[in-house]
């Protein structure tokens, strides 16, 4: 084949122009540490590693959500803790308040105390968090337990029987909140009946009565603190479950889209070797033609 | 018997062919790096020897030769590596338009990113999640709200991306047909010239090479079929209709009368569209007509799906301030998607429960926010689909260009290699015409003093 320098000058161009630029691909690679830049690259992998990025957004999310969920179970599993307590002084009175033998002055303490813990049940029956009232229902901008002093005495409850979802995993919700009515209701009337009975030295009645529904009241509480203990635990293993899964999307997306550095720098250094080499051979192939050597 | 001054003669000749021979040769080593030049070759041929045969001829041996003529100057090309090459040259061409608008297209929809679409989507759906976390606090609808901009101006500029690459592309068009144009003009004028020249028996060379030059760049516009007549002139037709026909041009025009009124090509003699088979301009309206409404037809439905599902869920919800039959998102597309103006204004508005009047209620934000995954297809997965198709062909589109760009660098080669300017060769005419060029004044130094022997220096016997 007749080659002529034009020839040599255009493929040398041509040459040295495509090695810089696999050496400048391998360079972006190296310094982003990112094998796919650009959906080109490698398509498949982009709609990957997008949709890796987005599970994993989805994760954060959920994590956020099982965080809020637990501050409220959290928080009502204290306030059901203290009720609980407070029913269980309530049914030390109860025991001593069944005892013929009281003084009707000593019932009438007791009956003041009782009276104290009823107002208190109420303190606990509109707690919240964060200005939301734990036990309304979905109407948690406002008290829901209002006592009237009477007579009769009663509690008022104007919440409402409404669930509070969070979503903790894709598709996968739980409820967190548990309406009062069915929790306090037994709780206040057992204080109220046992505060009335003291006061009016009713024995029998605190006898045979009150103790019962205390024990019943007392029961109705620490069921509701066993399911928000089972759904913290729900959560508590949720959570762990999407830090898993959460550094396991990491490690894949990692995978897809990040540069192997050991293969790209070795790929590198071979690269630049090459367009080491090629400047050489430019160098030496351009410069000289017959004319050199003619005198 | 040949006369006292043939040798004189002979070597005179022989002196203006070898001068001659050197001025060419000069020519080529002054344009080797002209781009287009056709390196050019001197054919000696020898004169009309002596003697001519006829009936009183001179009784001497013969015949005897007379000297050398330069009888043309010819051009060192390969016609049918012009073909090829040109054809191939559409076709690169075309590639690097696809490939280049498809380049500006991932640069707009910059994925992968944490700052692309696909991150904001997740980030929306995830105040709506937050939402629902804390539905009657309004410290989290200001956040909703921002994001929710934030999708809609993410929407409305790979939109607005979109369109201006596809509004380049159409000044490209006309740019590119106003090239043609100009290119087709200098191709007929050189028609003329070269058919003057010619006329005369001589080869109008230099200006061969600068018509095949501009027939390279007509090529790389637009497909085009190059046949020359007996006069030299050449005619150029572009898909089947006539573009240059000796001296004169049937011109291109642009009208707004193609898709959605873009730019289309017409012939302006019988105003008929333009076939256009390959080259640049098919490459930029390629893109302009189907690439490009692919992708923001793609992406307007991604748009158009959220805002319906999110404005239906959003419409049967109710605010803070007790107020349901809302909309979310303004608009119906990517380009017009915007958060509704009553809700921008007052993030009170934004209807997070089902019902009036419960301040806990979360369920229409918990809804929308599960949208991301209750959607069929989801807005992400759509989104993501969008992007790999876009990968898929924009990694076509760069494997064809450096398909097309190696052959084509294979064809200049072929076409070099027939006429490109060596210089070693050059060099080496030179000397061996310098070489010729001495032993011919050499010559008639020799005649010159035969002939001096003869005058000065015979018939002085005794002198």
């Amino acid at each position: 084949m007749r080659v002529t320098n034009s020839m040599i000058g255009d493929a040398t161009v041509a040459a040295l122009q495509q090695n810089l630029e696999s050496l400048s691909q391998l360079e972006k690679q190296l310094t982003t540490g990112k094998r796919i830049n650009q959906p080109s690259d490698d398509p498949p992998a982009v709609e990957v590693a997008l949709s890796y990025q987005t599970s994993i957004a989805a994760g954060q999310q959920y994590l956020r959500n099982i965080s809020s969920g637990t501050s409220w179970l959290q928080m009502t599993d204290s306030t059901l803790s203290s009720a609980t307590s407070l029913l269980q002084r309530a049914r030390e009175l109860a025991v001593q308040g069944a005892n013929d033998t009281l003084a009707t002055s000593d019932q009438a303490d007791m009956a003041s105390e009782v009276d104290q813990l009823l107002q208190q049940m109420v303190q606990l029956g509109n707690s919240g968090l964060q200005g939301q009232r734990l036990f309304a229902g979905l109407k948690t901008d406002a008290d829901p337990f209002t006592l009237n002093a009477g007579p009769p005495t009663t509690v008022v409850y104007s919440g409402d029987n409404g669930q509070m979802q969070r979503e903790i995993d894709t598709g996968a919700t739980m409820t967190i909140n548990t309406p009062g009515s069915a929790v306090f209701g037994p709780a206040f009337t057992a204080l109220i009946n046992l505060r009335d009975h003291l006061q009016a030295g009713d024995s029998a009645a605190v006898r045979t009565n009150d103790l019962s529904s205390l024990d019943a009241a007392l029961n109705t509480m620490i069921t509701a603190r066993a399911t928000t203990g089972a759904k913290l635990n729900r959560l508590q293993a949720a959570q762990t479950q999407l830090q898993q899964s959460q550094a396991q999307l990491a490690g894949m997306l990692a995978t897809v889209q990040d540069t192997d550095y050991a293969a790209a720098i070795s790929n590198f250094q071979q690269q630049s070797t090459v367009y080491q080499a090629s400047l050489q051979a430019a160098a030496k192939m351009l410069q000289p033609s017959l004319l050199d050597y003619l005198s | 018997m040949t006369g006292s001054f043939f040798g004189l003669d002979l070597s005179l000749r022989a002196l203006q062919a070898q001068q001659l021979a050197l001025d060419v040769t000069g020519q080529n080593v002054a344009n080797s790096n002209t781009a287009g030049y056709s390196r050019q070759t001197v054919n000696f041929a020898t004169t009309a020897p002596y003697t001519l045969p006829g009936m009183n001829r001179a009784q001497i041996a013969g015949q005897v030769g007379t000297g050398v003529v330069v009888a043309g100057i010819d051009r060192a090309r390969d016609l049918f590596a012009d073909v090829q090459y040109r054809a191939e040259a559409s076709v690169q061409s075309q590639a690097q338009a696809q490939s280049d608008a498809l380049q500006q297209v991932q640069t707009v929809l910059n994925e992968p990113s944490s700052t692309g679409l696909s991150a904001m989507l997740s980030n929306f759906f995830g105040a709506w999640q937050d939402l629902a976390n804390n539905p009657s606090d309004t410290a989290t609808r200001a956040p909703l709200v921002q994001q929710a901009a934030a999708l809609a101006s993410g929407f409305n500029r790979a939109a607005q991306g979109l369109s201006t690459i596809q509004q380049n592309l159409n000044d490209h068009v006309k740019l590119d047909v106003d090239q043609v144009n100009s290119l087709s003009t200098q191709i007929a004028a050189l028609n003329r010239q070269i058919v003057q020249v010619e006329v005369t028996g001589q080869r109008a060379n230099d200006l061969r090479d600068r018509r095949d030059l501009l027939l390279d760049q007509v090529s790389q516009l637009a497909q085009i079929q190059s046949s020359e007549s007996a006069d030299g002139s050449v005619n150029v037709t572009l898909g089947g209709h006539t573009l240059v026909q000796g001296q004169s041009v049937d011109a291109l025009t642009t009208t707004a009368t193609g898709p959605g009124g873009m730019l289309d090509v017409r012939f302006t003699s019988d105003n008929s569209l333009a076939t256009l088979n390959s080259g640049e301009l098919r490459g930029l309206m390629d893109a302009r007509d189907t690439s490009i409404p692919n992708y923001l037809g793609q992406l307007n439905s991604i748009a158009a799906n959220l805002i319906g599902a999110v404005n239906s869920l959003h419409a049967a919800g109710y605010g803070l301030d007790g107020g349901t039959g809302r909309a979310f998102f303004a608009g119906t597309d990517a380009a017009t998607i915007a958060v509704d103006p009553t809700v921008a204004a007052n993030p009170n508005t934004v209807a997070a429960a089902d019902a009036p009047n419960q301040a806990g209620n979360n369920n229409t934000a918990l809804a929308i926010a599960q949208l991301q995954h209750t959607m069929s297809p989801s807005t992400g997965d759509s989104y993501n689909a969008l992007i790999a198709s876009l990968g898929v062909d924009a990694r076509a589109a760069q494997g064809t260009l450096a398909n097309q760009t190696a052959l084509v660098q294979l064809l200049t080669q072929r076409r070099q290699t027939v006429s490109g300017v060596s210089l070693d060769e050059e060099a080496t005419q030179m000397l061996r015409y310098q070489r010729a060029y001495e032993a011919a004044a050499r010559l008639i130094t020799t005649n010159d003093e035969m002939l001096d022997k003869l005058i000065n220096g015979t018939g002085v016997v005794g002198r």
